[in-house]
């Protein structure tokens, strides 16, 4: 009882977080209760937990009502768990027979794998397979009726239970016919919240990601990896403004333009943490679709639905490139402007548009303006009202790389430059450990590409041209976990800093390995493997009766271990004499079970004279370390039995 | 449901019978069966959300259920069970069958249950358990490398021959998954004597005319001397004073002219049935013996020579328990 309590106490409590604070309470209240009247045998409570269950059905029908008012439905994962929890309690409070034991027991092996919807991280997995342990715990204690074993005896049972029953799940992990795609309809709430960059771009929304330590992606390079200078990872891009807002607008030309590469292209894989958006990362500039994505005109990669697994995929780039354009439409796209909107930005850019005689300078006149005015790069920018260009250039002056995206891309249509805004990520942080790159949201960005009659689209990224000296990063990575948690007083100390950031790397390299091959395994992963096997195509058939080969013989190992594995005799003395009877055995004197050592002795000396004084020196020893009042010594007597070989 | 460890004073009667492979069956327990419609559940679930964590679990509880056969079956395989003799009981109280679980040279085995389970009977085409539901089954554990005995409660009903018949071992240990079970018959059977009752005054003694074994046993009035104690001799006439003072034991032997009882159907013919005469003798045996007196039992178709002693008591008992029993 008390393993079951704290079993299912176990495994409620990550998922308190997650639903209104009555729910956990209700359930800690009945456990608790169950708890004193089981260890301390408390009349009082036993008489309350009586009276309230004797309007269990009054309380089920309102504690359900509840629920549904918490959440509007009694459906799906974020109102099936507590309503799970909360009749777990009605259960538990009128427990009263075996199967509603048996009935605990199973919805608490079903709260474990509710808990897996929301984290599916090593630590998650880790806590949960000590939960299944506990469980289990108290699935024997239910079935020990007699009480005979200890608490750490029937943990241990548990334990090697579970332990000899991993062979199996291995086996049927990677075995199992896995199909893609859901069954039914997975609903959306499943994806919801899921970090990322968006389709629009205003000022705050990027700086918000650049709060976030998580990972967006993680890269690996099959060939030199690029200078940090060229790593841009392109999301989507956006044409539209209406002065605030960047979105992506509405092409109507799906023709892919030519690229002219230089130079080899670089060949990576990014594994990507789901974002439920379209979109792919790809390094500037990818040169051709994907499998599981297409290019499009202005060199997105389109996932062809959204990524809501984490998804791999190995993609070509060239850093080198040119791109052409002549379309009309596309040009009058990368010109809009909102009417009568930032008449200072527009103003000046007149300025610059007449005193320069191409585009190149007008782009060179912007940079040197964010070079030399006092712009400051920062995360936390002051609120702005009104006019956001204007009022970021010529009063703030202070942003993060949306607000340099935005206004660079203003100034330049303002002085007749086509110019589109790229979101992504730039740069990433390497992990020695596993060998690739880890881009966090931390590192999303925002840059813009420029149109020149000669050259085509070429990427400015306006940030860049921030005197080093006003760049405010907040005490180096802005985390809440991760490198900046370790504490101030630590961060001088070189060895312990490089000791962390290793820690880390190897921390990140594991979660990568798992993600990889433990919650990224499925059907693709699946053949790959089996081809790595040497089985080659195989059908759902042959992978079926794989399994049940597998299964079999894993059980049949497992039966024999069970089954005659040596006896471990609790009794040192005991054990030693069964050996020499043993091996007196092998040579066909068998100790009868009525014999006693003396008349067993006297019939092996009979029969072995040459032994005669072995034999009867061990049976002394035995009959003195078993009756005499001075044993003499257990371990000459082991050893005596050792040597003895008839 | 005690269970004992002072074993082997117990005389056993059956052969042992070990429980092999080819003797133990197991299905799962309808808790088998809810937790693999679970199972299914969550494995349509994690198909369903792609969640590869839920195949884990699903697949490690799976083969949890896979190995729990195997710890199930070890539970019951292998062990030794035989019947050891049954101390004769009288009607309306309870016989016990000691049942020996010899466990020596295997591990620890937890909460076997044994019960009876007479051959199933078919009536009107419907197979039924005559003893379903009369008594709970006995519930033990059995220490690795050890031997003991559990002992199986019989209310003995009916004078005559108790047979203990059919019995049930099963468990379900360790998670009450699955069962395995096997059927023994120890062949053992429980002498039920009548239930004594009636008049506790015994009928006339007479003279004992065939004292010939002078010194035996036979008046109550003349102290003849001690001899030994023999099994079967009465307590009554243990010196216990001798006793007191640390010697071994010694019975008085008195002389004299002794008073012998004849116990016969003519004695209680006045009653109404069978059962009654045969309790009312059955209380007589009891109080002669108790008394210490000679006494003979005359019922149709037996004839017990007048003697004494706990021998001739059970003969005495058991004749009257098998009276018109064809043995």
């Amino acid at each position: 009882m008390a393993w079951l309590v704290l079993g299912l106490g176990l495994v409620i409590a990550p998922h308190t977080g997650r639903m209104p604070l009555w729910i956990p309470v209700w359930f800690a209240v009945i456990a608790l209760g169950r708890l004193l009247e089981h260890l301390q045998g408390s009349q009082a409570i036993s008489h309350w937990l009586r009276r309230l269950s004797s309007v269990r059905h009054v309380l089920t029908l309102g504690l359900v009502v509840a629920v549904y008012l918490s959440f509007g439905t009694l459906m799906g994962r974020d109102a099936g768990v507590p309503l799970l929890v909360v009749l777990l309690g009605l259960k538990l409070l009128e427990i009263r027979s075996r199967r509603d034991h048996f009935v605990l027991v199973f919805i608490g092996y079903f709260l474990v794998i509710t808990n897996f919807l929301y984290s599916q991280s090593i630590p998650t997995a880790l806590y949960m397979f000590a939960v299944v342990i506990v469980i289990t715990a108290g699935l024997i204690a239910l079935n020990d009726v007699n009480a005979k074993l200890t608490a750490t005896h029937r943990l241990r049972l548990s334990a090697s239970l579970v332990m000899q029953s991993l062979p199996i799940m291995l086996v049927a992990f990677l075995l199992f016919p896995r199909i893609s795609g859901p069954l039914w309809g997975v609903p959306n709430e499943a994806y919801a919240n899921l970090p990322g960059l968006n389709d629009e771009m205003a000022p705050g929304t990027i700086s918000k990601l650049s709060q976030s330590n998580a990972v967006a992606f993680r890269v690996k390079f099959h060939s030199a990896v690029p200078d940090p200078s060229l790593r841009y990872w392109r999301g989507p891009v956006l044409w539209a403004t209406d002065g605030q807002t960047w979105t992506p607008g509405i092409s109507r030309n799906a023709a892919l333009v030519p690229v002219y590469v230089y130079d080899r292209p670089v060949t990576y894989t990014v594994t990507l943490e789901p974002h439920n958006q379209r979109w792919l990362f790809v390094l500037d500039m990818p040169s051709s679709s994907l499998l599981v994505g297409r290019l499009t005109r202005d060199f997105q990669m389109i996932a062809l639905a959204p990524v809501r697994r984490r998804l791999r995929y190995t993609a070509d780039s060239y850093p080198q490139y040119r791109i052409s354009t002549t379309d009309i439409f596309e040009k009058s796209r990368a010109l809009q402007l909102p009417v009568a909107r930032h008449p200072r930005a527009l103003a000046l850019a007149r300025t610059w548009r007449e005193k320069s005689s191409g585009a190149e300078e007008v782009v060179q006149w912007a940079l040197e303006f964010f070079h030399a005015e006092e712009f400051y790069y920062t995360l936390t920018p002051p609120l702005i009202t009104g006019d956001s260009v204007d009022a970021f250039l010529f009063d703030t002056r202070r942003g993060f790389c949306e607000h340099y995206a935005g206004a660079f891309a203003t100034l330049m249509r303002a002085a007749g430059i086509p110019t589109r805004i790229v979101t992504g990520y730039h740069g990433g942080e390497y992990n020695p450990i596993g060998d690739y790159f880890i881009v966090r949201q931390r590192d999303a960005h925002a840059w813009t590409e420029v149109w020149f009659s000669e050259r085509g689209w070429v990427r400015i990224d306006p940030t860049t041209a921030i005197h080093p000296s006003r760049i405010e990063l907040a005490a180096g990575p802005v985390t809440t976990s991760g490198i900046a948690a370790i504490s101030l007083t630590l961060e001088h100390n070189a060895t312990i800093r490089q000791l962390w950031r290793r820690l880390h790397n190897t921390w990140d390299a594991t979660k990568n390995q798992w993600n990889q091959w433990v919650l990224g395994y499925g059907p693709k992963r699946q053949v790959q493997l089996l081809s790595e096997l040497g089985i080659g195509q195989i059908d759902w058939r042959g992978m079926t009766l794989g399994l049940v080969a597998s299964i079999t013989t894993i059980l049949f190992s497992v039966a024999l271990w069970l089954f005659w594995r040596p006896k471990s005799s609790i009794d040192p003395i005991r054990a030693a004499y069964d050996q020499f009877c043993r091996r007196l055995a092998r040579r066909g004197i068998a100790r009868a079970t009525f014999e006693g050592p003396i008349e067993f002795a006297r019939r092996a000396s009979v029969r072995y004279p040459a032994r005669a004084d072995e034999i009867d020196d061990i049976t002394n020893q035995y009959i003195r370390l078993r009756y005499s009042a001075r044993p003499g010594n257990l371990n000459v007597f082991k050893a005596r039995v050792r040597h003895f070989h008839p | 449901m005690g269970i004992s460890l002072d074993l082997p004073r117990l005389n056993t009667i059956a052969h042992p019978v070990r429980l092999d492979r080819h003797q133990v069956f197991i299905l799962p327990t309808r808790y088998g069966y809810t937790f693999a419609i679970a199972l299914l559940v969550m494995l349509f679930g994690s198909i369903n959300y792609n969640n590869n964590l839920g195949y884990l679990l699903t697949f490690l509880l799976g083969s949890l259920m896979l190995v729990t056969i195997l710890h199930t079956y070890r539970n019951l395989a292998g062990l030794t069970v035989y019947g050891a003799t049954v101390t004769p009981v009288f009607a309306g109280d309870e016989a016990v069958f000691r049942i020996c679980l010899d466990n020596r040279g295997s591990d620890a085995r937890f909460a076997v249950a044994l019960e009876r389970w007479p051959k199933r009977e078919k009536k009107n085409g419907f197979p039924r358990h005559p003893s379903a539901g009369e008594s709970p089954p006995t519930l033990v554990d059995v220490p690795n490398d050890q031997l003991l005995s559990a002992s199986i409660p019989v209310p003995a009903v009916k004078r005559g021959r108790l047979t203990l018949g059919r019995l049930k071992l099963s468990t379900s240990f360790p998670l009450g998954l699955f069962c395995a079970w096997s059927y023994i018959d120890p062949g053992l059977s429980c002498l039920v004597y009548p239930r004594p009752a009636g008049q506790h005054a015994l009928p006339p003694t007479i003279p004992d005319g065939t004292e010939a074994r002078a010194g035996s046993q036979a008046g109550t009035e003349d102290f003849l001397g001690f001899r030994h104690y023999i099994p079967g001799d009465s307590t009554r006439y243990i010196a216990w004073k001798a006793v007191a003072r640390g010697q071994r034991l010694l019975i008085k032997r008195f002389g004299g002219s002794g008073a012998a009882l004849w116990l016969s159907w003519a004695n209680v013919a006045h009653l109404p049935h069978d059962e009654a005469r045969l309790s009312q003798l059955c209380l007589w045996v009891i109080g002669a013996h108790a008394e210490g007196l000679r006494y003979g039992l005359r019922v149709p178709g037996t004839i017990r020579p007048l003697d004494h002693g706990e021998g001739h008591r059970r003969q005495c008992l058991e004749a009257l328990a098998l009276y018109g029993i064809a043995s």
